[in-house]
């Protein structure tokens, strides 16, 4: 049975590669393999139940890439593989109705596959080297998803998403190598014992792998590409992004905090830092977007900093962790399923009607029942409503992080549960700010039904989601009972187990103050404040738009800065020998030709008729060559102004110029002392007279060709004095070396 | 008499002459080269199975002119990638020459080369190197200027004058190597042994001289720009002269200088690879810096070679057995990435005459075969599992930090993600930019060209995915020699 491990990963991979060469001539048919393929996968998973509920399943091949192949599913990492086995089935069956009238179609299903392939590759890696492997696999092949239509917008979101993810990549690298060369083992179980007993560098290297994963989890400052990938994706992917891919990035952390490091306290505490400020600056930037895919981007930015306080609370309370596991494991769960939901909603709408802009869109939802209703029902799930699900898993967060204040003081818990109480009102006031703009607000653009649009593909994955959410919702023991043992990878001691009771009425008290709180930050921030009149109705502004934004103002800038340093020192190197040639050369040449005074000598007769031939030599050349200096230098002239009319510039005739003057002056100069001042001089006219007219010319050739010609030399004067400094260069090493 | 050692020289060398002196016709050309390749091929795997640790004496003049081929288990590994190699190289460029009738002279030092590389990496003691490396100079030169315009004609004379003034330094080292020991032949561990208690700075200078001399060929900065501008000839003189002779011969001699004639141990007591280190590491930056600057592809490639020589010098740098694991694997696995790239370059440059990052947009629906083997070797090259990229610079990061340096690993990395910025914009604009929406038809390039391509590409996946029987065979080298 251990086999079915990598059956999970080998099958879909074989089904992609037939659908991806089948898809490019029956499209339906890839489909329905692609949609078989993740539903046989999600069986599958769902069969491996029985087997976790008791053990641990494992699978091993060495002798492959290098380090083999090491897959592990326990109860904790099955929560992971079965959201993402589930996820992506509903997902696919969706995003075959959505995508009807793109085009790319098959890149995008082979890419949606592999993505998903390798995700489940991270969930079940032992190995840390195949952990890695399968992240880069995953970053790399979530790309092409994000730049799918091809805009101006979609490659700037590529490119920020791919330069953090490589480099994220890189910067986990570094410290995976720090961590292999001090344990000598790469799998995740035999490093949780050495790790944790090594001096301070343990914070070296977990610190890097927590930057590492944070990039791609949504930790702040790490968290720029976020609000740009999501609206440039298809929904679809969006949906995956936000659902899964972060959950990744929550996984490496969790296993890097929590296993590796044995519950570490110092990490834990940043950890818990880290998650208020990611819910308090994924909040408050979610009130302001205009963009609803954009709100829902920050709105998961959020949702994360409650895991990163999760995360932090079962690493602080570690025995008694019971609540923090329970309450963590509940939320990755809940928030996938709420996420994805919001995001195809949002699909449906934009398949409709092509936009996200909700000064636009205010009204469309007034009268379509099904998707008012599941929406809705996300809508309660995402803000703590009780009766749904996410006001489980947030009621156990709350409660598990009162539990580690128990030792603190009056003052620090009360501040601590009014900064918890703020944040989730935050969440109700951006989301009340979504909903009802978008299904409250009246706009008689969107009277009609546009049920014939719509195909009962893309709502069933909607209405699968919320009947999940309402289940879990009315029956909040079913995660513990199903999970039970996940406490036990935790080590989560028997007797803090306890039954817990939900539907108190503290905590039922605590949630709707929550959200009254929530909806007094609708009526009394948002609404006066975001809106102004344009055309007759309130439409929303956003004022973000004036603030300091991380990455035009700080990454960007700090980046060009680096860039061009660099270039400059290493351009010097680059050049570095070829200019002192150059250099060396030119300056013995130009000191050749200084004339030195002669004395009254008896041979002065002789000398002077000599002086006399050289004189008649001297000028006849310089007739030819002011000739010739004047030709190129009105030639290059020519040609640059002609050029200013023409397109296109020709570079045979240049060559051809090029090539007459070689030969004719190679007629005419025998020896080095024929180049004169004057053929140095020209050459430097004619770089004053392109460097005069380079602003109207923008053609690289022609810099080339001047870079060419300069370094066109007599190759024996260059070789000779470029030997002769090297032997003098050795000279004077051997010199120093023996005194 | 061991003579089949000499056959793998003699047989392109004369065959070559032969074809530059006949001048036969296109289709008879083709068969005789493609089969002078192959048959130089079965030649080193024969010498491999029998002829290893053989010695053959060519010529002897007296104790410091003794030219002799000692085949060991580096230069026979060195020889089967240069044959295999060249087998792909031939099918290539038949299709990229085209067949135009003036192309004997190509073909003539085209074959020349691959005797000589052979005969380098035969060699068996300093001096036969030091003249084989010269003759390489020599015979590749023409194959530069091959266009015979103004720019390759200087460029020829470029190329010509760095490596003559790299080997004149050569000369120097080895004429000063030889006083000291009076013999300069190829033994694991070196010849100088116990000579340099006393004599530290002239072992100093002499691992100096021959390093900076070798390293002219092995494009060290900063004497590597005869590269760029080398890039003149045409593709399959790039690709190969670039990927495989010339180069790797530089590193070859390099490692035969540090390992086998010098000994690391020696080097390390006179504290040269400190210098040399610093070296290394800038070209490993300044390569892959610079390469993000290049508009023309193949000038982006060829700083990107010099980038790569570096991981590779690492190996020769740092006397660890984790990062001569590494460096070897890389210098395997960078000829076959690096000669990939150039072949999907040339083909862009043959079919659709277009040299520049800007002009490529959306070319990857016109050449969808071509161009997705250029991304799964940019994937290989950038170092991302499970590709043979990621092998080689997990052995050399890992050698790196067990000598104690931090900064190896991170240089490693930070040339990483450059090589990441300059190859990524070239996939990007391939498939990604362009207008989308137009019908274009796919032409993908001739037979020859496509299926070297191809074949390259899946060599290099299946390598990342089974290394380890190449790993174990130069872990037993790396074992021997430290």
């Amino acid at each position: 049975m251990d086999r079915l491990l990598l059956f999970i990963l080998l099958f879909p991979t074989i089904t992609t590669a037939i659908s991806f060469f089948i898809g490019k001539n029956h499209e339906t048919a890839r489909n329905a393999i692609n949609i078989l393929s993740t539903f046989i996968n999600l069986v599958v998973v769902i069969y491996l139940y029985k087997y976790i509920k008791t053990g641990t399943l494992s699978f091993q091949i060495s002798y492959v890439m290098g380090t083999g192949l090491n897959l592990k599913l326990d109860a904790f990492r099955y929560v992971f593989v079965l959201i993402t086995s589930f996820i992506w089935f509903i997902v696919n069956i969706y995003s075959s109705q959505y995508l009807f009238n793109y085009i790319h179609r098959n890149r995008y299903h082979f890419f949606f596959m592999v993505t998903y392939i390798s995700t489940l590759g991270i969930f079940i890696s032992e190995n840390i080297i195949n952990l890695f492997t399968f992240f880069e696999i995953m970053s790399f092949s979530s790309y092409p998803l994000i730049i799918h239509d091809e805009d101006d917008e979609a490659h700037a979101a590529g490119w920020t998403y791919m330069s953090m993810a490589v480099a994220g990549g890189m910067i986990l690298l570094m410290g995976i190598f720090i961590l292999y060369s001090y344990t000598q083992v790469l799998n995740i179980t035999q490093i949780s014992y050495i790790l944790p007993k090594l001096g301070s560098i343990k914070y070296v290297i977990s610190g890097l792998l927590i930057i590492g994963f944070g990039i791609k989890a949504g930790l702040v400052p790490f968290h720029i590409w976020l609000p740009k990938a999501h609206p440039a994706a298809p929904t679809p992917a969006s949906a995956i992004l936000s659902g899964i891919l972060v959950k990744t990035g929550i996984f490496g952390i969790l296993i890097t905090v929590i296993f590796l490091m044995n519950f570490d306290t110092y990490l834990s505490f940043a950890m818990l830092i880290f998650g208020f400020i990611n819910i308090f600056t994924g909040g408050i930037l979610a009130l302001y977007p205009i963009n609803i895919k954009k709100t829902l981007a920050y709105s998961t930015m959020s949702q994360m900093g409650y895991l990163f306080l999760g995360i932090g609370l079962i690493g602080l309370l570690k025995d008694h962790g019971y609540l923090a596991v329970y309450g963590t494991m509940f939320h990755i769960f809940n928030h996938a399923i709420f996420k994805v939901m919001l995001f195809m909603g949002v699909g449906i709408i934009y398949m409709i009607t092509h936009e996200l802009d909700i000064n636009k869109l205010y009204g469309f939802g007034r009268f379509k029942p099904i998707l008012k209703i599941t929406f809705f029902i996300g809508f309660c799930a995402i803000i703590g409503l009780p009766g749904f699900n996410g006001y489980l898993s947030k009621t156990l967060i709350h409660h598990s992080l009162s539990e580690y204040l128990h030792h603190f003081s009056d003052f620090t818990r009360i501040t601590v549960e009014i900064l918890f109480t703020l944040g989730s009102s935050i969440t109700t006031a951006y989301l009340l700010k979504l909903y009802i703009s978008l299904f409250v607000e009246d706009n008689s653009r969107y009277y009609a039904s546009y049920r014939k649009h719509i195909n009962k593909r893309a709502l069933f994955p909607m209405v699968i989601s919320s009947f999940i959410i309402i289940y879990v919702g009315i029956n909040p023991s079913i995660f513990q009972n199903y999970f039970f043992n996940i406490y036990d990878i935790f080590y989560i001691g028997n007797e803090s187990i306890h039954q817990i009771h939900f539907y108190t009425f503290g905590n039922l008290l605590s949630s709707f103050s929550t959200i009254a709180l929530g909806i007094v930050i609708y009526i009394k921030y948002v609404l006066p404040k975001l809106r102004m009149k344009k055309e007759g109705h309130l439409d929303y502004v956003d004022k973000t738009s004036n603030w300091v934004s991380l990455e035009n103002n700080i990454y960007i800038p700090v980046s060009r800065i680096l860039f061009n340093s660099s270039t400059f020192i290493l351009k010097i190197f680059d050049n570095l020998f070829l200019k002192t040639a150059y250099f060396v050369s030119h300056s013995i040449k130009y000191a050749s030709n200084v004339e030195f005074q002669s004395y009254v000598n008896p041979l002065d007769k002789l000398e002077s008729v000599s002086h006399n031939l050289y004189e008649t030599f001297k000028e006849k050349n310089e007739n030819k060559k002011s000739n010739k200096g004047k030709s190129i230098k009105s030639n290059f002239e020519e040609k640059i102004l002609n050029n200013k009319k023409k397109d296109h510039y020709n570079f045979q005739e240049l060559e051809d110029k090029i090539k007459d003057y070689k030969i004719k002056s190679k007629e005419n100069i025998k020896s080095n002392i024929n180049k004169t001042v004057e053929t140095s001089k020209s050459l430097k006219a004619k770089k004053d007279a392109a460097k005069k007219l380079k602003d109207n010319n923008n053609y690289t050739t022609i810099k080339k060709d001047f870079e060419e010609t300069k370094y066109k030399m007599n190759s024996i004067t260059y070789s000779i004095y470029i030997i002769g400094f090297v032997i003098v260069v050795v000279l004077l090493a051997l010199i120093i070396f023996n005194s | 008499m061991n003579l089949e050692i000499l056959l793998p020289i003699l047989l392109p060398l004369i065959v070559g002459l032969a074809v530059g002196i006949v001048k036969p016709s296109y289709d008879k050309r083709n068969k005789i080269i493609i089969a002078t390749t192959m048959i130089n091929f079965f030649l080193v795997l024969y010498i491999l199975i029998f002829k290893t640790n053989k010695i053959l004496h060519l010529i002897k003049i007296n104790e410091f002119l003794d030219l002799y081929l000692y085949p060991d288990k580096t230069g026979i590994i060195f020889a089967i990638l240069v044959s295999s190699l060249w087998i792909f190289t031939t099918f290539y460029s038949i299709d990229y020459m085209g067949e135009k009738n003036n192309l004997s002279k190509f073909f003539m030092f085209f074959l020349i080369t691959e005797g000589i590389t052979l005969g380098i990496a035969f060699s068996g003691n300093l001096i036969t190197l030091y003249l084989f490396y010269e003759l390489l100079t020599l015979s590749t030169f023409p194959l530069v200027i091959e266009k015979g315009s103004e720019l390759a004609l200087n460029a020829g004379k470029k190329y010509l004058i760095y490596s003559f003034c790299g080997a004149t330094m050569v000369l120097f080292g080895v004429i000063l190597l030889f006083s000291q020991t009076q013999n300069l032949s190829f033994i694991p561990g070196g010849i100088v042994g116990s000579l340099v208690y006393g004599n530290k700075d002239i072992f100093l200078m002499v691992y100096l001289l021959l390093f900076l001399g070798f390293g002219v060929k092995a494009a060290l900065v900063p004497f590597h720009s005869w590269l760029p501008s080398a890039m003149v000839a045409p593709t399959p003189v790039s690709s190969l002269l670039h990927a495989v002779a010339v180069v790797k011969s530089g590193i070859f001699a390099l490692g035969r200088m540090t390992y086998y004639v010098l000994g690391w141990k020696v080097i390390e007591f006179t504290e040269g690879n400190k210098y040399t280190l610093v070296l290394v590491l800038l070209t490993i930056l300044m390569g892959s810096f610079l390469a993000m600057h290049q508009e023309n592809l193949k000038r982006r490639l060829a700083y990107s070679t010099i980038s790569q020589l570096g991981y590779i010098m690492l190996a020769l740098v740092i006397f660890d057995s984790s990062s001569y694991v590494g460096g070897m694997l890389h210098m395997l696995f960078h000829a076959t990435i690096k000669i990939t790239l150039f072949f999907c370059v040339g083909a862009i440059m043959h079919y659709e005459n277009k040299t520049e990052l800007h002009e490529i947009a959306g070319i990857g629906k016109k050449m969808p075969k071509t161009m997705i083997s250029f991304t799964v070797a940019s994937i290989c090259l950038i170092g991302i599992p499970p590709t043979n990229g990621f092998v080689s610079k997990w052995f050399l990061a890992i050698g790196g930090l067990e000598q104690g340096s931090y900064l190896v690993p991170i240089i490693l990395l930070l040339s990483a993600f450059f090589t990441a910025g300059y190859l990524i914009p070239v996939i990007s604009t391939a498939f990604f930019k362009g207008n989308p929406a137009q019908e274009v038809e796919i032409s993908e390039p001739n037979n020859f060209m496509l299926v070297p391509i191809i074949l390259l590409a899946s060599i290099n996946v299946i390598l990342g995915f089974f290394p380890n029987a190449i790993i174990d065979t130069i872990q037993l080298a790396a074992d021997k020699l430290f």
